[in-house]
């Protein structure tokens, strides 16, 4: 089983902000399609490190990982291939609330 | 053992036992006061991100983005001190939760976003959020600490 990790922080920016590139540099939207897309596509596991970052808006988060949902990935899928990992037990509850949430709205 | 032995023993138990009452009310004590000064402080954490957080929504502050993120960082810090914060599906994490959520949310940081009336569902989300987690707060300081 072939397995990668992310750092946001130093892969993609300290401090990420926003959805979609109208809203700044390093949005959420970016990180989806850049690093975390591909890397779905590459490994068969991928973790995701927050740690390092200077703070992250609930629409960072929702567009990333909600995003997965939004592109074809199932929460099923996600919940077997994605981890993530970050000192702060919130942005752990709140991605994958994100991601069952756009799962909902999927099947609706 | 003669009797006044006996004597000597039980005041002797007495001590240590009167001892260890003392000494555990006064760590009590001690807890009781750690655990207001962290939730006070807790508080007074959530009540500046809210306003910060309004501010935001309303007359378009984008200064305060990075304020509120990494306020609501530190708040995470300091509720992690308290019993059973990290439990899966808690309440207070609960709170926390909502509160980020309308705090970051919606078009937070986005440059699509306009300002909000302070009558607006946005505005609104964040003083409910603030209220319920202040509420959570006081009832882990009951539960825990009294």
């Amino acid at each position: 089983m072939t397995s990668t990790v992310i750092h946001v922080a130093t892969a993609f920016s300290p401090a990420p902000a926003g959805r979609d590139l109208a809203d700044g540099p390093f949005p959420g939207a970016k990180f989806r399609d850049e690093l975390l897309r591909p890397a779905l596509g590459k490994y068969d596991s991928v973790t995701v490190d927050l740690d390092g970052t200077a703070g992250m808006g609930s629409s960072f988060l929702e567009e990333a990982f909600g995003g997965l949902v939004r592109f074809g990935f199932s929460e099923e899928v996600l919940r077997r291939r994605l981890a993530i990992r970050s000192g702060r037990a919130s942005y752990i509850e709140r991605i994958w609330g994100y991601i069952a949430k756009a799962s909902e709205a999927a099947h609706h | 053992m003669e009797p006044r032995d006996w004597i000597t023993l039980a005041a002797l138990a007495a001590v240590v036992i009167g001892w260890f009452v003392s000494n555990s009310q006064a760590n009590r004590r001690e807890d009781r006061k750690e655990g207001r000064a962290l939730i006070d402080e807790a508080k007074t954490l959530v009540v500046e991100i809210c306003d910060n957080a309004v501010k935001y929504r309303c007359d378009l502050q984008s200064e305060l983005a990075t304020s509120i993120k990494s306020s609501l960082d530190l708040l995470e810090v300091e509720l992690s001190r308290t019993p059973h914060f990290a439990i899966k599906g808690g309440p207070l994490m609960a709170a926390l939760v909502d509160l980020q959520e309308a705090t970051t949310g919606g078009d937070f940081e986005t440059s699509s976003r306009k300002a909000h009336l302070p009558q607006s569902s946005e505005v609104a989300a964040v003083y409910r959020a603030r209220n319920t987690m202040l509420a959570e707060l006081e009832r882990q300081f009951r539960v825990h600490y009294k």
